[in-house]
């Protein structure tokens, strides 16, 4: 099966000088999860923003390569217009509107008319059940996993073909991830859309990805099945804590890291 | 639109001014003819260029044509200066005109001293210095006058009221209007009037009717008001719309007419120094059919001030004969006699020490509403300027 | 009593301008300084539309309005528009070149001269006895006006898609692309309604006391009530325009006049010392401004 998304070469600059990526590729088909794990800084997601049309507000741009969906080039395509083509992302902050009701939140993105837009309300409080006992609620007081399932919900409504999710986990306790985290595979099994899954925790995002990319300093450095993955020795010590003496000091892995996959 | 065409006529002029310069009177004008000021110059001003047009159409004087360079100036100081330098050094003017806001008066008059070169306040307020003593080179035709018009009014109030006057008094919080209030309100006591309000009214007001209420709770039982013409009209309708129903007096200025017959409301008096097209002296008939022959965006009836300097530039012009220079106008529109036809009171008349008028006439006009028109309420009364 | 309706008329003027100012603000961040030219445009658009619907004062009207929302969306969609993404200051100063543009204009084609829609339209103001007051015709469909703009405001914004569409662009421009909400679609509604109820307050105003271009100026009044009340915020807006049509008129009143004219820009400094984001708005949005 051909991709539904394809990151080619991707280089992006900061500025005029700070090569944030440098030649990232990777792809995502139809009904797939793919996880894209790194620390801080790997360039996880200025990718993102960059499949999503928003580098330019960063002061940031695309000077090599190519992004494709559904075989469309989507460089120099305003934001809305890709969440049309229907790319839709969940950011990691920011990611409802605070002063907005629950059902305003829903409402305010829901694409389509009437009918639709009532189906597409529905189908967000199936998956949320909770957000249907906390319509009226204002946005800004839902707790950090009620905010989750929101930004979930309303970009869902936004009918997408690719959901974007910038960070699941983030400040989450472990169970309201795992929770979102089945979700997710749910809304991907009933809907049949490809979920791009940018993570720091790789132990959630491995549980439920088809496969899975490892990017460090703005390049690929490993990727494949999610099983392959979770078994390779690297992920292993780096990214899941692997076993005994190994569960060392963050700085000392990031050390050993870089030794072990720059040379 | 009309307004541009007459914009680029007055610089097509300009640029042919000097190649003229042999064979015309060249005189020039500064004045508000756009921005937020024009309404009160501009249609003054137009009818200053018809008379001119008309003039030369005729054959000029003495033989000669007038070259009436018109500069807008937008009420801005900065520009005029520039606009009276220009006229002055380039276009070598034996004549200035000056119709915009006070605020311009500074550099021009500058200009007119340095280089000797007379200077008429048309339209535009007349300064101090056209008074007895006059300023040997400041000359005005406008119509209204400080201090007289308030005499006119109350003259008019004392000789029409039946009732003890307690009088309401509204101006613009401009210094000319305010001046003028105040000087109404010292009046008013000496002619056994009873000042009860004194509105000094900032000019962007959106609704009058606080102003209006407070003159209405006052008492008065007449409100008299010297100042713009909105300042005017909207402390009237402020007054009528909370149910007063006491005399109005104010000064006739160019809107008047059609305001009159707008307002319909038969104890709104106006008291001015022009007569109205409705008085249809022969005058306001020829000056309609030259308007309209010129096809003026203005209408017709606010013309007079233009009119009026017309006449009184051609005297002057004819009186210092030809060549001409600076110094001859100014000699000869220092005992200068203008026959105005019925427009004003009677002749305009300067002398060496008098350059405004040695006579100033007033009428009262208002709306009849029995017979639908506007009707002289009182004619002409004469006032010396000494 | 005639206390209480002057003041409640002159709330209702500068309530109806202020709400263009936070509506504009809200959506975008961008003050637009040429309301108040805005405004004034509609109103000599009505002179206009007047003489060609002599026999329709109401058709006039409603002509003059739908032109001057169309100028709203079109002053977006061929300036504004350009200016997304560029400084919100640069946005600002747009708006105060448009101003002056527009000025100029009107001056140029309905010359400087006093008019009188009311005049064009056959209209006679009446002034009509209220709770031992007066009102004038214009001034009570001021009032009714404005009352009925601020509700239709409040339910479009509660209730309608697009309202709420406003609300969350305004709120978060970044997340609303994101949701496939278009801005450009959402700020050209709002300065369509901003220059649409600045219409109305133009046309009004000068039903009720003629025109001329110092509207510009109470244009630029309105906007201390806008800001007191907080920009983004509606009622801000209203309780704003109160404050500063009592605080001016109690000063005719009871003080000096002269002072009446400075004292919106008095209550706003005020306002600013105590209470910068005025007293409905948002404080964190206090460093965009």
């Amino acid at each position: 099966m051909s991709a539904l998304l394809r990151v080619e070469k991707l280089e992006v600059v900061y500025g005029r000088a700070i090569t944030a990526i440098q030649g990232i590729t990777l792809e995502a088909r139809k009904g797939e999860i793919v996880a894209v794990l790194g620390t801080n800084g790997a360039g996880k997601s200025t990718t993102l923003r960059a499949i999503s049309g928003f580098l330019g507000l960063d002061d940031a741009r695309v000077t090599e390569g190519a992004i494709h969906f559904k075989g469309k080039n989507l460089s120099n395509r305003p934001p809305y217009l890709i969440t049309k083509l229907g790319i839709v992302l969940v950011p990691e902050r920011d990611k409802v509107f605070p002063s907005l009701s629950v059902v305003e939140n829903l409402s305010a993105s829901v694409s389509g008319t009437g009918a639709d837009r009532k189906r597409l309300e529905e189908m967000a409080f199936n998956f949320f059940p909770k957000l249907a006992e906390l319509r009226g609620r204002t946005a800004g007081l839902l707790s950090g996993g009620e905010r989750q399932m929101l930004a979930l919900a309303s970009a869902i409504v936004c009918g997408p073909e690719l959901l974007l999710v910038d960070e699941l986990s983030l400040g989450l306790a472990p169970v309201v991830v795992d929770d979102l985290a089945q979700r997710l595979v749910e809304i991907r099994n009933t809907l049949g859309i490809t979920i791009l899954l940018v993570e720091q925790n790789a132990a959630v995002a491995l549980s439920i990805a088809d496969r899975g990319y490892v990017l460090e300093n703005g390049r690929v450095v490993l990727d494949g099945d999610a099983a392959r993955l979770r078994n390779h020795p690297d992920i292993q010590e780096f990214y899941l804590g692997g076993a005994g003496e190994r569960r060392s000091y963050r700085d000392v892995k990031q050390y050993r890291r870089s030794r072990r996959w720059y040379g | 639109m009309l307004k541009r065409s007459l914009i680029v006529t007055a610089a097509l002029v300009g640029l042919t001014g000097a190649a003229t310069a042999q064979d015309s009177y060249n005189i020039g004008l500064t004045g508000a003819l756009t921005g937020p000021a024009a309404g009160t110059y501009a249609p003054a001003v137009d009818g200053l260029r018809i008379y001119i047009d008309k003039v030369n159409a005729a054959g000029g004087v003495n033989g000669k044509k007038i070259n009436l360079i018109l500069l807008d100036d937008s009420a801005q100081p900065a520009r005029a200066a520039a606009n009276a330098t220009r006229l002055v050094t380039d276009d070598k003017v034996v004549l200035l005109l000056n119709a915009s806001l006070s605020s311009t008066y500074a550099p021009v008059v500058g200009e007119s001293q340095k280089a000797n070169v007379p200077l008429i306040f048309a339209s535009s307020v007349c300064p101090k210095d056209v008074y007895p003593p006059a300023n040997a080179l400041q000359f005005c035709t406008t119509a209204f006058a400080a201090n007289y018009d308030s005499r006119a009014v109350l003259d008019f109030v004392k000789a029409t009221a039946k009732e003890p006057v307690k009088l309401g008094l509204s101006a613009m919080a401009i210094p000319i209007s305010r001046g003028e209030i105040d000087y109404a309100e010292e009046l008013s006591k000496t002619l056994g009037m009873t000042p009860v309000s004194k509105q000094i009214i900032p000019p962007p007001t959106p609704d009058y009717t606080p102003f209006a209420t407070l003159i209405k709770d006052a008492g008065a039982n007449w409100t008299y008001s010297w100042a713009p013409w909105v300042t005017q009209v909207r402390t009237l309708e402020g007054l009528r719309r909370l149910g007063w129903t006491g005399d109005y007096v104010a000064w006739a200025h160019l809107e008047a007419e059609n305001e009159l017959a707008r307002l319909k409301d038969g104890k709104f008096f106006v008291v001015g120094a022009n007569s109205l097209f409705q008085d249809d002296l022969p005058i306001h008939n020829e000056i309609a059919a030259a308007a309209k022959a010129a096809k003026s965006q203005y209408p017709v009836n606010q013309m007079t001030e233009g009119w009026i300097a017309g006449m009184v530039i051609e005297a002057a012009l004819k009186g210092a004969g030809w060549p001409a220079n600076a110094e001859k106008v100014t000699a000869s529109l220092s005992n200068l006699k203008v026959d105005l036809k019925g427009l004003r009171g009677g002749e305009l008349q300067w002398t060496k020490d008098n350059h405004f008028r040695t006579k100033q006439y007033y009428r009262v006009y208002r709306w009849d509403e029995a017979k639908g028109a506007i009707v002289r309420v009182r004619d002409w009364a004469p006032f010396d300027v000494k | 009593m005639q206390l209480a309706i002057n003041i409640a008329v002159l709330a209702a003027i500068y309530a109806l301008i202020a709400c263009g100012y936070v509506l504009i603000y809200r959506v975008s961040r961008v003050l637009n300084l040429a309301h108040g030219e805005l405004m004034m445009l509609s109103a000599y658009l009505l002179l206009t539309t007047a003489s060609l619907f002599s026999k329709n004062p109401l058709i006039a009207i409603a002509a003059a309005i739908f032109l001057s929302l169309c100028v709203g969306v079109l002053v977006y969609l061929f300036l504004m528009r350009r200016m997304t993404g560029e400084m919100v200051l640069a946005a600002v100063l747009t708006t105060v070149a448009l101003g002056v543009l527009l000025r100029g204009l009107v001056v140029l084609v309905w010359s400087a001269q006093q008019q009188n829609p009311a005049q064009a339209l056959g209209w006679v103001n009446y002034s009509i006895p209220v709770f031992g007051g007066r009102i004038s015709a214009a001034g009570a469909a001021l009032i009714i006006t404005t009352a009925l703009v601020y509700a239709g405001l409040f339910l479009f914004l509660r209730f309608s898609r697009y309202g709420i569409r406003m609300r969350a662009a305004g709120q978060n421009p970044l997340l609303a692309a994101q949701r496939g909400i278009s801005l450009h679609a959402i700020y050209a509604l709002a300065w369509g309604l901003s220059t649409l109820t600045g219409a109305l307050a133009g046309i009004l105003i000068s039903l009720d006391s003629g025109l001329d271009s110092t509207m510009v100026l109470i244009g630029l009044k309105a906007f201390p009530a806008a800001l007191v009340g907080g920009l983004d915020s509606l009622v801000g807006a209203l309780i704003g325009s109160l404050i500063i049509a009592a605080a001016e008129v109690l000063m005719i009143y009871y003080v000096d006049a002269l002072l009446s004219d400075v004292v919106p820009f008095l209550v706003l400094i005020l306002m600013l010392v105590v209470r910068p984001w005025g007293l409905f708005g948002t404080r964190e949005e206090l460093d965009r401004v």
